[in-house]
């Protein structure tokens, strides 16, 4: 394998060094001794990395992988290669079950190896994440091609109606407009918990104006009040940010649409050095026994009816906060209001008077 | 007060009214309830929230089931029912679709008492009907 290169060990390089690496790093013998430990890889095992060295500790800290690594380290000087294998560590005192990945590769100019282990949580999340969202659309998409194709072989084989005709054509209008709507959103979610641009001190105020201007264009005979507090500054990505924003006044907009008048305030605090948020509507709300599947793609909490759309939009603003060191949580009551609380960086001082 | 009524439990108004098509085509005679979520289904049922005029022991002939719907999931809503012993024996049949890794197993051990793909095909909706015994209730169309 085109991995398996050995390493050199430079002798000029400081031996502290390997004590500095992000990643959790280990010496092992041929023999199966740990020669050496970082403390990155105390951190992932939850041990004092000190304690680890002069023993197999594999044997007791890595059960899953031990028999792997001894059977690498047999192979040694000239093959030890274990590339990317995903270790699960079982729950314990120090938290959760967690997803390691584990690289073993031979040291040059030793009779050793070394181990090299990160944290995957993220990737298996990111991967879950996506099988989810692979499902739920091949599922989303299905409902409009069928409406499309039933409605359509209905129109064919009906005779003389021409209102039922013009029913069912509507359908089949509405049906495409959803699958289109869908195919959009699948692309921003895809986007949004890219990394960014390099952030930047973003003036939270003009965007909630903007966003509110563009909703009241988007539906210009409805009443509507969109108070925006100025001089919030936060740090991060503008166009993130902006989408952000617009996702959740958009969901404030459409789910107060059944009010004489849409009622939506955007207003906020700095704390210390975070941003405090809150998005609030006076719409329909929910029951906040189902606010945990608010931010998971295609759990609705409202039937097409009452609003609801493709399913993605809250999914998308939750990841686009992420992106930006931010999180979205909610408050809602049913038919009293629901309350966005967006946590993000604020912007440094000496920015936030701005350009 | 109707005689036999088929409760549909589905978000999706184009399958909704593509059920509706397919029994009226079908000189299906029975009332179609349809709601479009899985707490109201609960509700309904249990004759409570926005139902509460309603008799409770009034229950629907069967029950079709989308498995996908907002608040309670399809799931959610059979352990509901199967834990009730009003609603234990009421026959529930899931509607799915070709896209949903359906678990047969999984859903005859919740109490699912048969299953049929979206759009609501009409045969095999007969031949479940006869299944479970319910064919002079739910296909009572006077022919004959």
């Amino acid at each position: 394998m085109s991995n398996a290169v050995p390493l050199r060990t430079t002798p000029d390089v400081p031996v502290d060094l390997i004590d500095q690496l992000p990643i959790g790093v280990a010496v092992i013998g041929a023999d199966g001794r740990w020669q050496r430990a970082n403390p990155a890889l105390g951190a992932l095992l939850g041990v004092d990395a000190g304690m680890l060295a002069g023993r197999a500790a594999h044997h007791d800290l890595l059960p899953g992988l031990s028999a792997r690594i001894d059977a690498a380290l047999a192979r040694l000087p000239e093959d030890a290669d274990l590339h990317d294998v995903p270790v699960t560590l079982a729950a314990g005192d120090s938290g959760p079950q967690r997803h390691l990945r584990a690289t073993l590769r031979p040291l040059a100019g030793t009779a050793g190896a070394l181990l090299q282990l990160h944290d995957g949580s993220a990737q298996q999340a990111l991967e879950a994440q996506q099988e989810t969202l692979a499902f739920g659309i091949s599922h989303e998409l299905r409902a409009p091609v069928r409406a499309v194709e039933q409605f359509a072989r209905r129109l064919l084989a009906q005779e003389g109606d021409p209102d039922r005709g013009r029913e069912y054509l509507k359908r089949i209008q509405h049906a495409a407009g959803q699958a289109g709507g869908l195919i959009d959103a699948l692309l921003e979610t895809m986007r949004a918990s890219r990394p960014s641009r390099p952030p930047a001190a973003v003036d939270i105020g003009m965007l909630g104006e903007w966003v509110g201007v563009e909703l009241q264009e988007a539906d210009p005979g409805r009443p509507a009040d969109i108070r925006v507090t100025p001089d919030l500054w936060a740090w991060g990505d503008e166009h993130a940010l902006k989408q952000m924003l617009g996702k959740l006044l958009h969901n404030a907009w459409k789910f107060s649409a059944h009010r004489e008048v849409i009622r939506i305030e955007l207003d906020g605090a700095r704390v210390g050095d975070r941003l405090q948020l809150e998005v609030r509507d006076q719409g329909r709300g929910f029951d906040m026994r189902y606010a945990e599947r608010l931010f998971v793609p295609f759990r609705r909490l409202h039937g097409a009816d009452d609003g609801a759309g493709h399913g993605l939009g809250l999914a998308i603003a939750q990841q686009l906060a992420r992106a930006q060191g931010g999180h979205i949580r909610v408050h809602s009551t049913p038919d009293v209001g629901t309350t966005f609380f967006i946590d993000l960086p604020a912007a440094p001082d000496e920015d936030a008077s701005g350009p | 007060m109707s005689e036999h009524t088929i409760l549909l439990i589905e978000d999706n108004p184009d399958d909704a009214e593509l059920t509706r098509i397919a029994f009226s085509e079908a000189g299906i005679d029975s009332q179609l309830v349809v709601v479009g979520d899985g707490a109201e289904a609960l509700d309904y049922l249990f004759a409570r929230g926005a139902h509460e005029a309603r008799n409770a022991a009034d229950l629907p002939s069967i029950v079709l089931l989308d498995l996908n719907l907002p608040k309670l999931d399809g799931r959610e809503v059979l352990q509901a029912l199967r834990a009730n012993p009003a609603t234990r024996g009421l026959p529930v049949v899931v509607l799915t679709t070709s896209t949903e890794p359906f678990d047969v197993e999984a859903s005859y051990a919740l109490g699912v008492n048969s299953y049929i793909r979206k759009p609501v095909d009409f045969k095999k909706f007969v031949e479940v009907v006869k299944q479970i015994g319910l064919y002079w209730l739910v296909l009572n169309h006077p022919r004959g």
